[in-house]
């Protein structure tokens, strides 16, 4: 039996501005899930979680069957980061950037990387801030991929996108996840796309777990 | 509980390595560095009892030490982008495998032994001048410098 890549245990944390109580589900290679909500629901809060090492809560988030307090730069190697708040050198071209913070990884394929910007039709040598929000969207997944991440967190990442955009990227996600040993956790306002995209949706109310079931049935009203 | 993991110091100190190709602002800050604990030196080498500013003036001595040490620091903590703008690396790193301990460690590591040395020859410097002035030395000869040249400086590693 597979083991979940990424597993809550009865997480309750606090947030800035929102609290999350109680949430417990897991995510199993080879899947595309989403944090579905209302705005101040607890999505990105709980993906915090999952990013910030200083980030406080109660309960357990297991990565890989290991819990990741006191080990979070180790699980942070196989977690790759996708949205806006990600930093890179702006004045840096990607291909710089990668070679750079991919230092800090334990495997780091820059080959990989190149031929992935090749794929999404990126010029690696492209200043980071000179690239669209879409360009960066994807020359992020393309790092987080050449870093061998097993668990790809998209947090609004196609908002704002065109069709075209969104329909690469989801073509490219299912591709990645064929072997299954990778699974991707996203958030997004956009209500068709995650019926049609994914294939679990977690919805988040009031910072609770209120479901957790496969897409394709019609979340209803509310976010 | 081994507070150091040698994996990650490895792997900082072959990123900030490679980091330096890129920027040249840290041949500056480490100009500014030297200067300004060199500059230090002045004030903070006279024995209390001698110098007459007293406790003021190695106020004045372990600042500008303290400025010295931040301008040594800032090539650990910070690059630069197009328009001057200084940025800080902790954000950079935010989302990578590196624990804030260890870059806090591996930051540590770049100034204690410069922050010992200082120390130990500021001590030095004012016994010498006991000496010859067959002067007794304070109590805060020996514990400003120790204090205010070593343990301060050392806690700058820590960004809030």
């Amino acid at each position: 039996m597979d083991q979940a890549i990424l597993e809550f245990q009865n997480v309750t944390g606090k947030g800035k501005k929102y609290q999350i109580s109680g949430v417990s589900f897991s995510l199993m290679p080879g899947y595309i899930y989403a944090i579905a909500g209302e705005n101040g629901a607890g999505k990105t809060t709980l993906m915090r979680c999952v990013l910030e090492e200083r980030a406080r809560f109660d309960g357990r988030i297991l990565f890989e069957g290991e819990d990741m307090k006191g080990r979070h730069a180790g699980a942070m190697n196989g977690i790759g980061f996708v949205s806006e708040d990600q930093a890179f050198f702006e004045d840096r071209s990607g291909i710089q950037n990668a070679s750079l913070l991919g230092i800090l990884y334990d495997s780091m394929n820059m080959k990989q990387f190149s031929e992935l910007m090749g794929r999404f039709g990126l010029n690696v040598h492209k200043t980071y801030k000179k690239m669209s929000r879409g360009e960066k969207m994807k020359f992020q997944l393309a790092f987080a991929i050449a870093h061998d991440s097993r668990l790809l967190l998209l947090d609004e990442a196609t908002a704002g996108m065109d069709p075209v955009f969104r329909r690469e990227l989801f073509d490219l996600l299912r591709e990645l996840l064929v072997d299954e040993s990778r699974c991707v956790l996203m958030t997004s306002h956009n209500h068709g796309e995650i019926e049609r995209q994914t294939d679990y949706v977690a919805v988040m109310r009031k910072g609770q777990l209120s479901e957790f079931r496969e897409s394709m049935d019609g979340i209803g009203a509310g976010f | 509980m081994h507070l150091e993991d040698r994996r990650q110091q490895e792997l900082l100190e072959k990123f900030y390595q490679e980091e330096t190709t890129y920027f040249p602002n840290h041949v500056l800050w480490q100009f500014f560095s030297i200067f300004f604990i060199i500059l230090s030196v002045i004030p903070n080498v006279i024995p209390l009892r001698e110098s007459e500013g007293g406790f003021v003036m190695t106020t004045y001595g372990y600042a500008i030490f303290a400025f010295g040490i931040s301008f040594r620091l800032w090539r650990y903590g910070s690059y630069m982008e197009t328009g001057n703008v200084r940025r800080s690396i902790l954000h950079l790193l935010k989302y990578a495998p590196v624990e804030r301990r260890q870059l806090a460690l591996f930051r540590l590591r770049k100034i204690w032994k410069l922050c010992l040395v200082y120390t130990v020859v500021i001590i030095a410097a004012r016994c010498g001048i006991c000496q010859l002035t067959h002067q007794g030395m304070m109590v805060w000869d020996v514990a400003g410098p120790v204090l205010f040249s070593f343990v301060m400086p050392l806690l700058l590693v820590f960004e809030l």
